[in-house]
């Protein structure tokens, strides 16, 4: 797992640039007074973002069929790919958390914990995004995942969609239940949310997990 | 057995694998044969890189998908269609083999790229064919595996830097406990370096003699009709019917050369043993 992650990181080197890209946009962003949680979870999720753009270097040029010809077995490079997104992702968000944080108290606003709290739920969306763009990228590859992303963002909107239709269709209040969830406490819903998470991510390795058994280079 | 392949079937659409092999220790086996024979097919049947229809692999006595990670720090892996990413450096490469494998020795690796002139931060898609190719075979070589496993490593090599290869296979051997399989679709290659040959054509091992066998033994007769129809034909395993009469290829040619000096005779080359097992008919 160690030199699959030294070969992620080198060839995230490539785009350095990008990377610093994004830490100046995040710290402008901060400077031109943005929605600070906006600015976290953009960062948190494009560098989450990393690492489906390292399986796209991976299956260039048919690089797996080496990759899988050194001393790795293709549960470990799965389990990899979520240990890097988590590592990248979770690394920029402390990063411009931190920076939030500064720039709250220089500004002498008293909000530094809900601001950790609130992006600490979008850390998890962005890992239960990943969740999901990890086995779509391995399942379809570069080209067909793009495809596959769109329609599978589709499904949701079109769920969505209908979810509030039979709603109306069934006289359910949803601004009353809205209104619910917001008189709950951050803290516990968090806490809620972390663990349905980790279930999540756990359910997505097994099946990137049995999507890179079959596959044959 | 180091690898062993028994009777392993693959098939895509209309082309289908059905072949054995073995390789011995301290052998440096050839597998050879046209474009498309299935050479590639076998290698990555061998490297479980593909599911099989049939048959079974087995490295170092045990079954592929059995193999211990430290067990498959043992095999080196050379592929014709992949490799390392093209946006590493060989420095890169050196740091992730270095983690990947304990016997990585880096300042040979290091120094084996310097001597072949390849720029060590430079990234590897601006080299040339002949470049990458040296990478390949040189990160194989760098973690002191036992088994050599080399899918046309001299493919797109001008012939100094394919002497060069052959000469750093040949100094990799010196240790005497360790083996090779390559495959090349230059016969000449082959001839130099391995004990051993196996030819493929669609998909099934037509031929399989060592290598002194086959350059000693092999022969090529070059027979008139005449010549032909009264030839004891005992020794011939294929023949072709040519404007001035009939090749006809033999494994034992001494017994021509001792029976009947008057015919023309060639030693066999592997080209001409190749040409003659595919396009020659059987007698």
């Amino acid at each position: 797992m160690r030199g699959l992650l030294i070969k992620d990181i080198l060839l995230m080197k490539n785009q350095m640039r990008i990377f610093l890209f994004y830490i100046f946009l995040s710290v402008g962003m901060f400077l031109a007074d943005f929605n600070t949680v906006f600015v976290i979870n953009y960062a948190t999720l494009i560098f989450c973002m990393f690492s489906i753009s390292t399986i796209s270097y991976d299956e260039f040029d048919n690089g797996y069929a080496f990759l899988f010809t050194l001393p790795v077995t293709r549960e470990q490079y799965t389990a990899e790919k979520y240990v890097f997104g988590i590592l990248t992702g979770g690394l920029a968000w402390l990063v411009v958390n931190i920076i939030a944080v500064i720039m709250n108290v220089v500004r002498g606003r008293a909000d530094a914990w809900e601001i950790v709290v609130t992006s600490l739920l979008f850390l998890i969306l962005s890992f239960l995004f990943l969740s999901v763009m990890i086995p779509v990228q391995l399942k379809f590859g570069q080209e067909k995942g793009r495809t596959a992303l769109f329609i599978i963002i589709g499904v949701i909107f079109a769920i969505g969609f209908l979810a509030v239709r039979s709603a109306k269709i069934f006289q359910v209040d949803l601004s009353a239940a809205a209104r619910r969830l917001n008189t709950l406490q951050l803290g516990p819903v968090t806490a809620i949310l972390l663990l349905c998470g980790v279930a999540v991510i756990i359910v997505s390795y097994l099946v990137s997990v049995r999507i890179i058994r079959k596959k044959q280079f | 057995m180091l690898l062993k392949l028994e009777n392993i079937q693959k098939t895509y659409g209309d082309f289908t694998l059905n072949c054995s092999l073995d390789l011995q220790p301290g052998y440096i086996t050839g597998l050879i044969g046209p474009n498309g024979a299935g050479k590639t097919t076998v290698f990555k049947s061998a490297l479980g890189l593909i599911t099989l229809d049939g048959g079974t692999v087995s490295i170092f006595g045990k079954p592929i998908n059995q193999l211990s990670l430290r067990e498959r720090q043992d095999m080196g892996v050379v592929l014709a269609d992949s490799g390392f990413s093209g946006y590493l450096t060989v420095q890169d490469i050196t740091r992730i083999m270095k983690s990947l494998y304990q016997s990585f020795d880096s300042e040979w690796f290091i120094n084996k790229c310097r001597e072949s002139g390849l720029p060590l931060g430079k990234r590897m898609k601006e080299f040339s064919t002949g470049m990458k190719a040296r990478v390949k075979v040189l990160a194989a070589m760098s973690h002191k595996a036992r088994l050599l496993i080399l899918d046309e490593p001299t493919a797109g090599l001008d012939v100094l830097a394919r002497e060069e290869l052959l000469d750093t296979i040949r100094e990799y051997m010196e240790p005497g406990d360790r083996s090779i399989l390559i495959s090349s679709h230059i016969s000449t290659d082959l001839e130099q370096l391995c004990d051993d040959l196996y030819l493929i054509n669609e998909g099934a091992i037509v031929l399989h003699e060592e290598t002194d066998a086959l350059l000693g033994g092999y022969g090529l007769l070059k027979v008139t009709q005449e010549q032909y129809q009264n030839l004891d034909k005992k020794y011939i395993i294929r023949q072709k019917k040519d404007t001035f009469g009939y090749r006809l290829l033999t494994d034992k040619i001494q017994y021509y050369r001792d029976n009947q000096p008057e015919i023309i005779m060639e030693k066999g080359s592997v080209d001409e043993v190749i040409t003659m097992m595919i396009r020659g008919e059987r007698l």
